[in-house]
Protein backbone atom coordinates (compact mmCIF):
# COMPACT_ATOMS: atom_id res chain seq x y z
CA UNK A 1 0.00 0.00 0.00
CA UNK A 2 1.68 3.27 -1.06
CA UNK A 3 2.52 5.90 1.55
CA UNK A 4 1.48 9.50 1.04
CA UNK A 5 4.58 11.56 0.22
CA UNK A 6 4.52 14.89 2.12
CA UNK A 7 6.96 16.48 -0.34
CA UNK A 8 4.55 16.21 -3.24
CA UNK A 9 1.56 17.68 -1.44
CA UNK A 10 2.27 21.40 -1.97
CA UNK A 11 1.68 20.93 -5.71
CA UNK A 12 -2.02 20.58 -4.87
CA UNK A 13 -2.30 23.75 -2.77
CA UNK A 14 -3.81 25.93 -5.52
CA UNK A 15 -6.43 23.38 -6.45
CA UNK A 16 -7.36 22.71 -2.86
CA UNK A 17 -7.60 26.44 -2.19
CA UNK A 18 -10.06 26.87 -5.07
CA UNK A 19 -12.10 23.95 -3.77
CA UNK A 20 -12.05 25.34 -0.24
CA UNK A 21 -13.15 28.79 -1.41
CA UNK A 22 -15.98 27.25 -3.41
CA UNK A 23 -17.09 25.29 -0.32
CA UNK A 24 -16.73 28.06 2.27
CA UNK A 25 -17.66 31.10 0.19
CA UNK A 26 -14.84 33.19 1.63
CA UNK A 27 -11.14 33.40 0.74
CA UNK A 28 -10.10 33.74 4.38
CA UNK A 29 -12.18 30.78 5.52
CA UNK A 30 -10.70 28.90 2.57
CA UNK A 31 -7.16 29.60 3.81
CA UNK A 32 -8.13 28.35 7.24
CA UNK A 33 -9.72 25.21 5.79
CA UNK A 34 -6.74 24.39 3.57
CA UNK A 35 -4.28 24.93 6.42
CA UNK A 36 -6.33 22.69 8.71
CA UNK A 37 -6.63 20.02 6.00
CA UNK A 38 -2.89 19.86 5.43
CA UNK A 39 -2.23 19.91 9.18
CA UNK A 40 -4.49 16.87 9.61
CA UNK A 41 -2.98 14.98 6.68
CA UNK A 42 0.59 15.68 7.76
CA UNK A 43 0.01 14.90 11.45
CA UNK A 44 1.13 11.32 10.84
CA UNK A 45 2.08 8.97 7.97
CA UNK A 46 -0.84 8.16 5.68
CA UNK A 47 -1.50 5.21 3.38
CA UNK A 48 -3.27 5.71 0.08
CA UNK A 49 -5.84 2.96 0.02
CA UNK A 50 -6.76 2.71 -3.64
CA UNK A 51 -6.87 6.45 -4.29
CA UNK A 52 -4.40 9.02 -5.48
CA UNK A 53 -3.08 11.99 -3.48
CA UNK A 54 -5.53 14.53 -4.82
CA UNK A 55 -8.56 12.35 -4.12
CA UNK A 56 -7.22 11.72 -0.62
CA UNK A 57 -6.79 15.44 -0.02
CA UNK A 58 -10.28 16.15 -1.36
CA UNK A 59 -11.73 13.61 1.05
CA UNK A 60 -9.88 15.18 3.98
CA UNK A 61 -10.89 18.67 2.87
CA UNK A 62 -14.52 17.66 2.75
CA UNK A 63 -14.37 15.96 6.18
CA UNK A 64 -12.60 18.97 7.70
CA UNK A 65 -15.16 21.32 6.14
CA UNK A 66 -18.05 19.33 7.63
CA UNK A 67 -16.39 19.17 11.06
CA UNK A 68 -15.81 22.93 11.05
CA UNK A 69 -19.43 23.50 10.03
CA UNK A 70 -20.71 21.31 12.86
CA UNK A 71 -18.45 23.02 15.39
CA UNK A 72 -19.49 26.48 14.23
CA UNK A 73 -23.19 25.58 14.48
CA UNK A 74 -22.71 24.56 18.14
CA UNK A 75 -21.23 27.94 19.14
CA UNK A 76 -23.49 30.55 20.76
CA UNK A 77 -25.29 32.78 18.27
CA UNK A 78 -23.42 36.01 17.67
CA UNK A 79 -24.29 39.12 15.75
CA UNK A 80 -22.14 39.82 12.74
CA UNK A 81 -21.41 43.53 12.65
CA UNK A 82 -20.11 45.34 9.63
CA UNK A 83 -17.90 48.40 9.83
CA UNK A 84 -19.13 51.33 7.78
CA UNK A 85 -15.59 52.40 7.06
CA UNK A 86 -13.54 52.77 3.93
CA UNK A 87 -12.45 49.29 3.00
CA UNK A 88 -8.76 48.67 2.41
CA UNK A 89 -7.75 47.95 -1.17
CA UNK A 90 -7.75 44.27 -2.10
CA UNK A 91 -4.30 44.14 -3.71
CA UNK A 92 -4.79 40.62 -5.00
CA UNK A 93 -7.63 41.53 -7.35
CA UNK A 94 -6.26 44.95 -8.36
CA UNK A 95 -4.22 43.62 -11.28
CA UNK A 96 -6.95 41.63 -13.12
CA UNK A 97 -10.24 43.03 -11.98
CA UNK A 98 -12.42 41.44 -14.68
CA UNK A 99 -11.14 37.94 -14.06
CA UNK A 100 -11.49 38.50 -10.33
CA UNK A 101 -15.09 39.65 -10.77
CA UNK A 102 -15.90 36.62 -12.92
CA UNK A 103 -14.35 34.26 -10.40
CA UNK A 104 -16.31 35.92 -7.58
CA UNK A 105 -19.52 35.48 -9.52
CA UNK A 106 -18.85 31.80 -10.12
CA UNK A 107 -17.87 31.24 -6.48
CA UNK A 108 -21.01 33.03 -5.26
CA UNK A 109 -23.12 30.81 -7.52
CA UNK A 110 -21.41 27.64 -6.32
CA UNK A 111 -21.85 28.84 -2.73
CA UNK A 112 -25.60 29.05 -3.24
CA UNK A 113 -25.88 25.36 -4.15
CA UNK A 114 -27.01 22.77 -1.62
CA UNK A 115 -24.16 21.12 0.24
CA UNK A 116 -24.31 17.80 -1.63
CA UNK A 117 -24.48 19.47 -5.02
CA UNK A 118 -21.69 21.86 -4.08
CA UNK A 119 -19.41 19.02 -2.94
CA UNK A 120 -20.01 17.05 -6.15
CA UNK A 121 -19.35 20.05 -8.36
CA UNK A 122 -16.25 21.04 -6.40
CA UNK A 123 -14.83 17.51 -6.47
CA UNK A 124 -15.26 17.06 -10.25
CA UNK A 125 -15.26 20.49 -11.88
CA UNK A 126 -12.98 22.41 -9.47
CA UNK A 127 -10.60 19.76 -8.16
CA UNK A 128 -10.69 17.65 -11.34
CA UNK A 129 -11.43 14.21 -9.88
CA UNK A 130 -13.05 11.54 -12.01
CA UNK A 131 -16.59 10.56 -11.10
CA UNK A 132 -15.24 7.39 -9.53
CA UNK A 133 -12.61 9.25 -7.47
CA UNK A 134 -15.19 11.83 -6.44
CA UNK A 135 -17.58 9.09 -5.34
CA UNK A 136 -14.87 7.54 -3.20
CA UNK A 137 -13.77 10.87 -1.73
CA UNK A 138 -17.34 11.84 -0.86
CA UNK A 139 -18.45 8.42 0.32
CA UNK A 140 -21.18 7.84 -2.25
CA UNK A 141 -21.88 6.07 -5.55
CA UNK A 142 -20.65 7.14 -8.96
CA UNK A 143 -24.23 7.42 -10.25
CA UNK A 144 -25.11 9.72 -7.35
CA UNK A 145 -22.16 11.96 -8.21
CA UNK A 146 -23.33 12.16 -11.83
CA UNK A 147 -26.87 13.14 -10.80
CA UNK A 148 -25.71 15.73 -8.25
CA UNK A 149 -23.23 17.15 -10.72
CA UNK A 150 -25.87 17.43 -13.42
CA UNK A 151 -28.25 19.25 -11.07
CA UNK A 152 -25.51 21.53 -9.75
CA UNK A 153 -24.51 22.57 -13.26
CA UNK A 154 -28.14 23.16 -14.25
CA UNK A 155 -28.59 25.44 -11.29
CA UNK A 156 -25.31 27.23 -12.03
CA UNK A 157 -26.16 27.79 -15.68
CA UNK A 158 -29.57 29.23 -14.79
CA UNK A 159 -28.12 31.49 -12.07
CA UNK A 160 -25.32 32.81 -14.23
CA UNK A 161 -27.83 33.53 -16.99
CA UNK A 162 -30.18 35.38 -14.69
CA UNK A 163 -30.27 39.21 -14.74
CA UNK A 164 -29.69 39.31 -10.94
CA UNK A 165 -26.50 41.22 -10.26
CA UNK A 166 -23.56 39.82 -8.33
CA UNK A 167 -24.11 42.04 -5.26
CA UNK A 168 -27.74 40.88 -5.19
CA UNK A 169 -26.67 37.23 -5.39
CA UNK A 170 -24.12 37.74 -2.62
CA UNK A 171 -26.70 39.50 -0.48
CA UNK A 172 -29.17 36.65 -0.91
CA UNK A 173 -26.46 34.13 -0.14
CA UNK A 174 -25.31 35.95 3.01
CA UNK A 175 -28.91 36.15 4.23
CA UNK A 176 -29.24 32.39 3.82
CA UNK A 177 -26.08 31.72 5.82
CA UNK A 178 -26.54 34.45 8.45
CA UNK A 179 -26.53 33.11 11.99
CA UNK A 180 -28.69 35.88 13.41
CA UNK A 181 -31.78 37.72 12.31
CA UNK A 182 -30.95 40.79 14.43
CA UNK A 183 -30.11 44.00 12.61
CA UNK A 184 -26.39 44.78 12.47
CA UNK A 185 -25.16 47.25 15.06
CA UNK A 186 -22.42 49.81 14.71
CA UNK A 187 -19.01 48.97 16.07
CA UNK A 188 -19.26 51.66 18.77
CA UNK A 189 -22.30 49.89 20.15
CA UNK A 190 -20.41 46.62 20.16
CA UNK A 191 -17.45 48.26 21.90
CA UNK A 192 -19.66 49.57 24.67
CA UNK A 193 -20.86 46.08 25.43
CA UNK A 194 -17.44 44.38 25.20
CA UNK B 1 -25.55 14.10 -19.93
CA UNK B 2 -23.08 15.37 -17.32
CA UNK B 3 -20.31 13.15 -18.68
CA UNK B 4 -21.15 14.14 -22.26
CA UNK B 5 -20.82 17.81 -21.34
CA UNK B 6 -17.43 17.50 -19.67
CA UNK B 7 -16.04 15.01 -22.20
CA UNK B 8 -15.53 12.13 -19.79
CA UNK B 9 -18.14 9.91 -21.40
CA UNK B 10 -16.96 6.60 -22.86
CA UNK B 11 -16.10 6.91 -26.54
CA UNK B 12 -18.52 4.17 -27.59
CA UNK B 13 -21.43 5.99 -25.97
CA UNK B 14 -20.57 9.48 -27.16
CA UNK B 15 -21.70 9.27 -30.79
CA UNK B 16 -24.97 7.57 -29.93
CA UNK B 17 -25.81 10.16 -27.29
CA UNK B 18 -24.86 13.10 -29.51
CA UNK B 19 -27.18 11.74 -32.17
CA UNK B 20 -30.02 11.53 -29.64
CA UNK B 21 -29.36 15.04 -28.39
CA UNK B 22 -29.34 16.50 -31.88
CA UNK B 23 -32.87 15.22 -32.44
CA UNK B 24 -34.31 17.01 -29.42
CA UNK B 25 -34.34 20.77 -28.85
CA UNK B 26 -34.75 20.21 -25.09
CA UNK B 27 -31.74 17.90 -24.88
CA UNK B 28 -29.68 20.27 -27.00
CA UNK B 29 -30.51 23.16 -24.66
CA UNK B 30 -29.68 20.98 -21.65
CA UNK B 31 -26.32 19.99 -23.09
CA UNK B 32 -25.56 23.65 -23.82
CA UNK B 33 -26.32 24.60 -20.21
CA UNK B 34 -24.14 21.79 -18.88
CA UNK B 35 -21.25 22.83 -21.12
CA UNK B 36 -21.65 26.46 -20.12
CA UNK B 37 -21.47 25.55 -16.42
CA UNK B 38 -18.30 23.52 -17.06
CA UNK B 39 -16.76 26.46 -18.94
CA UNK B 40 -17.69 28.94 -16.24
CA UNK B 41 -16.10 26.83 -13.53
CA UNK B 42 -12.94 26.87 -15.63
CA UNK B 43 -12.39 30.58 -14.78
CA UNK B 44 -11.47 29.45 -11.27
CA UNK B 45 -8.24 28.02 -12.70
CA UNK B 46 -6.87 31.58 -12.48
CA UNK B 47 -7.16 31.57 -8.68
CA UNK B 48 -3.92 30.94 -6.85
CA UNK B 49 -3.40 30.27 -3.17
CA UNK B 50 -2.01 33.36 -1.43
CA UNK B 51 1.79 33.35 -0.94
CA UNK B 52 1.36 33.30 2.86
CA UNK B 53 -0.70 30.13 2.65
CA UNK B 54 1.79 28.47 0.31
CA UNK B 55 4.66 29.32 2.66
CA UNK B 56 2.66 28.02 5.58
CA UNK B 57 2.01 24.69 3.82
CA UNK B 58 5.70 24.41 2.96
CA UNK B 59 6.50 24.86 6.66
CA UNK B 60 4.09 22.08 7.58
CA UNK B 61 5.62 19.78 4.96
CA UNK B 62 9.15 20.57 6.13
CA UNK B 63 8.19 19.77 9.70
CA UNK B 64 6.46 16.53 8.66
CA UNK B 65 9.49 15.48 6.62
CA UNK B 66 11.93 16.21 9.46
CA UNK B 67 13.95 13.00 10.00
CA UNK B 68 14.15 13.68 13.77
CA UNK B 69 10.36 13.58 13.98
CA UNK B 70 10.26 10.29 12.05
CA UNK B 71 12.97 8.79 14.28
CA UNK B 72 11.14 9.69 17.47
CA UNK B 73 7.98 8.09 16.06
CA UNK B 74 9.88 4.92 15.18
CA UNK B 75 11.47 4.82 18.67
CA UNK B 76 8.15 5.18 20.42
CA UNK B 77 6.22 2.56 18.43
CA UNK B 78 8.39 -0.53 19.16
CA UNK B 79 8.56 0.35 22.86
CA UNK B 80 4.77 0.59 23.01
CA UNK B 81 4.33 -2.77 21.28
CA UNK B 82 7.03 -4.77 23.02
CA UNK B 83 6.70 -3.67 26.60
CA UNK B 84 3.16 -4.83 27.28
CA UNK B 85 0.72 -3.21 29.71
CA UNK B 86 3.27 -1.75 32.13
CA UNK B 87 5.33 -0.34 29.32
CA UNK B 88 2.23 1.07 27.67
CA UNK B 89 1.23 2.87 30.85
CA UNK B 90 4.75 4.29 31.21
CA UNK B 91 4.85 5.37 27.56
CA UNK B 92 1.47 7.07 27.88
CA UNK B 93 2.67 8.89 30.99
CA UNK B 94 5.65 10.18 29.02
CA UNK B 95 3.36 11.35 26.21
CA UNK B 96 1.00 13.11 28.62
CA UNK B 97 3.84 14.75 30.57
CA UNK B 98 5.26 16.05 27.30
CA UNK B 99 2.15 18.17 26.80
CA UNK B 100 1.92 21.37 28.79
CA UNK B 101 -0.92 21.33 31.30
CA UNK B 102 -1.86 24.88 30.18
CA UNK B 103 -3.80 25.15 26.95
CA UNK B 104 -2.80 28.19 24.90
CA UNK B 105 -5.53 30.79 24.53
CA UNK B 106 -5.96 34.00 22.59
CA UNK B 107 -6.09 35.98 25.87
CA UNK B 108 -2.78 34.53 27.03
CA UNK B 109 -1.22 35.46 23.68
CA UNK B 110 -2.70 38.96 24.01
CA UNK B 111 -1.16 39.33 27.49
CA UNK B 112 2.24 38.36 26.12
CA UNK B 113 1.81 40.90 23.32
CA UNK B 114 1.50 43.67 25.94
CA UNK B 115 4.91 43.00 27.49
CA UNK B 116 7.87 45.26 26.67
CA UNK B 117 9.82 44.77 23.47
CA UNK B 118 12.93 42.62 23.87
CA UNK B 119 14.25 42.76 20.30
CA UNK B 120 14.95 45.59 17.85
CA UNK B 121 12.37 46.63 15.28
CA UNK B 122 12.35 44.41 12.19
CA UNK B 123 13.22 46.09 8.91
CA UNK B 124 11.07 46.41 5.84
CA UNK B 125 11.22 43.29 3.66
CA UNK B 126 13.37 43.62 0.55
CA UNK B 127 11.25 41.20 -1.48
CA UNK B 128 7.81 42.43 -0.37
CA UNK B 129 7.36 46.16 0.20
CA UNK B 130 4.13 45.58 2.05
CA UNK B 131 5.69 43.37 4.68
CA UNK B 132 8.36 43.39 7.35
CA UNK B 133 11.34 41.09 7.24
CA UNK B 134 9.95 38.75 9.88
CA UNK B 135 7.39 35.99 9.62
CA UNK B 136 5.89 33.08 11.50
CA UNK B 137 5.59 29.87 9.49
CA UNK B 138 5.35 31.82 6.26
CA UNK B 139 3.03 34.55 7.53
CA UNK B 140 4.69 37.94 7.35
CA UNK B 141 4.00 41.00 9.47
CA UNK B 142 2.61 43.96 7.53
CA UNK B 143 4.53 47.14 6.75
CA UNK B 144 2.22 49.94 7.83
CA UNK B 145 4.55 52.92 7.89
CA UNK B 146 4.10 54.12 4.33
CA UNK B 147 0.30 54.28 4.03
CA UNK B 148 -0.96 54.07 7.60
CA UNK B 149 1.75 55.81 9.60
CA UNK B 150 2.41 53.00 12.08
CA UNK B 151 6.09 52.06 12.19
CA UNK B 152 7.67 48.93 13.61
CA UNK B 153 9.20 49.75 17.00
CA UNK B 154 10.35 46.44 18.45
CA UNK B 155 9.59 42.77 18.82
CA UNK B 156 9.61 39.87 21.26
CA UNK B 157 9.12 36.14 21.18
CA UNK B 158 7.56 34.04 23.92
CA UNK B 159 6.66 30.43 24.40
CA UNK B 160 3.09 29.53 25.27
CA UNK B 161 2.29 25.88 25.94
CA UNK B 162 4.86 24.72 23.42
CA UNK B 163 3.88 27.32 20.82
CA UNK B 164 5.91 30.35 19.80
CA UNK B 165 4.19 33.72 20.09
CA UNK B 166 6.03 36.33 18.06
CA UNK B 167 4.99 39.93 18.62
CA UNK B 168 5.93 42.96 16.58
CA UNK B 169 5.19 46.35 18.15
CA UNK B 170 4.06 49.30 16.09
CA UNK B 171 3.97 52.95 17.17
CA UNK B 172 2.59 56.22 15.82
CA UNK B 173 5.42 58.76 16.16
CA UNK B 174 2.99 61.64 15.54
CA UNK B 175 0.75 60.79 18.51
CA UNK B 176 0.73 63.29 21.35
CA UNK B 177 1.49 60.47 23.75
CA UNK B 178 2.74 56.97 23.12
CA UNK B 179 0.37 54.69 21.24
CA UNK B 180 1.64 51.19 20.82
CA UNK B 181 0.01 48.21 19.14
CA UNK B 182 1.20 44.66 19.63
CA UNK B 183 0.71 42.32 16.66
CA UNK B 184 1.19 38.69 17.72
CA UNK B 185 1.13 35.58 15.54
CA UNK B 186 0.94 32.19 17.25
CA UNK B 187 2.75 29.24 15.68
CA UNK B 188 0.91 26.02 14.92
CA UNK B 189 -2.77 25.50 14.31
CA UNK B 190 -5.26 28.22 15.06
CA UNK B 191 -6.42 28.60 18.65
CA UNK B 192 -10.10 28.37 19.52
CA UNK B 193 -11.85 31.68 18.99
CA UNK B 194 -12.78 33.38 22.26
CA UNK B 195 -16.23 34.68 23.12
CA UNK B 196 -16.57 38.30 22.14
CA UNK B 197 -18.19 40.67 19.69
CA UNK B 198 -17.93 39.61 16.06
CA UNK B 199 -16.94 42.09 13.37
CA UNK B 200 -16.90 41.29 9.68
CA UNK B 201 -14.65 43.51 7.58
CA UNK B 202 -13.49 42.81 4.03
CA UNK B 203 -14.76 39.26 4.32
CA UNK B 204 -12.66 38.54 7.41
CA UNK B 205 -14.24 37.60 10.72
CA UNK B 206 -12.70 39.35 13.74
CA UNK B 207 -13.42 38.75 17.40
CA UNK B 208 -13.19 41.83 19.60
CA UNK B 209 -12.85 41.66 23.36
CA UNK B 210 -11.59 43.64 26.35
CA UNK B 211 -8.93 42.48 28.76
CA UNK B 212 -8.19 44.70 31.79
CA UNK B 213 -8.51 47.91 29.80
CA UNK B 214 -6.79 46.66 26.64
CA UNK B 215 -8.69 46.07 23.41
CA UNK B 216 -7.96 42.72 21.78
CA UNK B 217 -8.79 41.89 18.18
CA UNK B 218 -8.17 38.36 16.94
CA UNK B 219 -8.59 36.71 13.55
CA UNK B 220 -6.98 33.99 11.41
CA UNK B 221 -4.49 34.19 8.57
CA UNK B 222 -3.68 31.03 6.64
CA UNK B 223 -4.95 28.95 9.55
CA UNK B 224 -2.90 30.79 12.20
CA UNK B 225 -4.12 32.87 15.10
CA UNK B 226 -3.29 36.58 14.90
CA UNK B 227 -3.84 38.99 17.77
CA UNK B 228 -3.77 42.78 17.78
CA UNK B 229 -3.81 44.39 21.22
CA UNK B 230 -3.53 47.99 22.39
CA UNK B 231 -4.60 50.48 25.05
CA UNK B 232 -6.05 53.82 24.08
CA UNK B 233 -6.44 52.88 20.41
CA UNK B 234 -9.94 52.85 18.95
CA UNK B 235 -11.37 49.44 18.11
CA UNK B 236 -12.21 50.41 14.54
CA UNK B 237 -8.58 51.52 14.06
CA UNK B 238 -7.37 48.12 15.22
CA UNK B 239 -9.80 46.29 12.92
CA UNK B 240 -8.77 48.53 10.02
CA UNK B 241 -5.12 47.73 10.71
CA UNK B 242 -5.85 44.02 11.02
CA UNK B 243 -7.77 43.89 7.74
CA UNK B 244 -5.09 45.77 5.81
CA UNK B 245 -3.39 43.56 3.20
Amino acid sequence: MPLLNPQSLPTHTDRLYRAAWALCGSSHDAEDLVQETFARVLARPRFLRGQDELAYLMRTLRNTFLIQRRTASRRPQVVAVTLDQVEPVDHRSAHRPEEAAQAREVLATIGALSENHRLALVAVDVVGLSYREAAKALGTKEETIAVRLFRARERMARELNSPQTLPERERVRSQRTSVSSRAPRTLTQVTDEA
Amino acid sequence: MAALADGTIAVEQRQRLLAEVSESANLTATLDRQRKAVAMTGVLEELRAPPALQRSIQSLVAEASDPKRARSRRRLLPSLVASGAAGLAAALAILIAGHSPTNPTVLRAAQLAQQPAALPAPAESVSDRQALDVSVEGIAYPYWQGTLGWQAAGARTDTLAGRTVTTVFYERPDASYGRRVGYAIVSGRALPLPHGATVVQSGITFKVLRDHGATVVTWRRAGHTCVLVARGVATDTLVRLASWE
